[in-house]
């Protein structure tokens, strides 16, 4: 094996990859966090308490689903850790919603990223968005169907 | 309200970012360098390639799947490493954005009162059950 060509490809990829995702990833993250600091997360948040009907989830948890979804797991169960604080969900709840943004998180800095991968960044949102969405239906109904034959939970 | 302090804090998680990729992206792409070039990444592509075909990715593209479990940069990397067709890019990308790095995702969501092992496996097959229908409905190879 010719270890000087392992070296240099691995250092000019490398360096090529790395200057890419940097030009990207730094103006995103600071963007992202003038979102949160215009209270943009809240704002929508507010307007999305149908969908945490929707999934039977109470409205506080509308937050914790948003920032998950826009940002990313650590800082959107750091939120949902808060709300569980006040509004106590049940296991199920807690379940669904983390099924949800476990499948569909971090959409702003993953979507460009990969979009800048070479794939199509409409695809790729719209087909994890949807399996995000009958996952977690999926959940819910199986859920429902042992709920209403007495049975206890599938996993607690 | 956006103040100095915002700009900063971004700016500090984008080094933090900077410098782990870093830390990910040079060994994932030593390691895939030497893969290639000791031509062990071929026979590992070969052992894949039957399991991957059903998700429309040549075989070695199991190997972006398995880095993805470190950080999902050390995922992009491998991928930077492969050569993809427009389709398969956007298959992996989608496979490896509903499942990556599970071993902490999950600890994590395990820590907020979920349960880790269901939301792990039902992220598995979710993801192969996207990357399935992907490969039928998308045109091209």
């Amino acid at each position: 094996m010719d270890w000087s060509k392992v070296l240099v490809e691995t250092l000019s990829s490398s360096y090529s990859l790395i200057l890419k995702i940097t030009l990207i990833v730094v103006p995103l993250l600071i963007l992202i966090e003038c979102l949160k600091d215009i209270g943009w997360l809240e704002k929508i948040a507010s307007h999305s308490q149908g969908v945490t009907r929707f999934f039977g989830l109470p409205g506080e948890s509308a937050i914790g689903l948003i920032v998950g979804f826009f940002t990313g797991i650590v800082f959107g169960s750091g939120v949902i850790m808060q709300i569980q604080q006040e509004a106590k969900m049940t296991k199920t709840q807690i379940n669904t919603l983390f099924l949800f943004i476990g499948i569909c998180h971090g959409v702003i800095e993953e979507t460009v990223v990969f979009t800048s991968m070479g794939a199509n960044g409409l695809i790729l949102f719209t087909s994890r968005f949807a399996a995000a969405l009958i996952f977690t239906f999926l959940y819910i109904w199986v859920q429902k169907i042992r709920g209403s034959k007495g049975s206890a939970p599938l996993l607690p | 309200m956006v103040t100095k302090q915002t700009i900063v804090r971004g700016g500090n998680k984008a080094v933090k970012i900077v410098v782990s990729l870093l830390k990910f992206i040079i060994p994932s792409i030593f390691i895939m360098k030497v893969l290639e070039h000791s031509g062990l990444l071929y026979k590992i592509a070969d052992f894949f390639a039957p399991v991957m075909a059903f998700l429309g990715l040549p075989g070695e593209s199991a190997l972006v799947f398995l880095f993805g479990q470190v950080t999902i940069y050390s995922g992009i990397a491998t991928m930077a490493v492969l050569d993809f067709t427009a389709k398969q890019a956007t298959i992996m990308s989608t496979v490896l954005c509903i499942f990556h790095v599970v071993m902490l995702e999950s600890a994590v969501i395990g820590k907020s009162g979920a349960n880790a092992l269901l939301n792990a496996a039902v992220r598995f097959i979710a993801a192969l059950f996207t990357g399935l229908v992907l490969n039928l409905i998308l045109p091209g190879v």
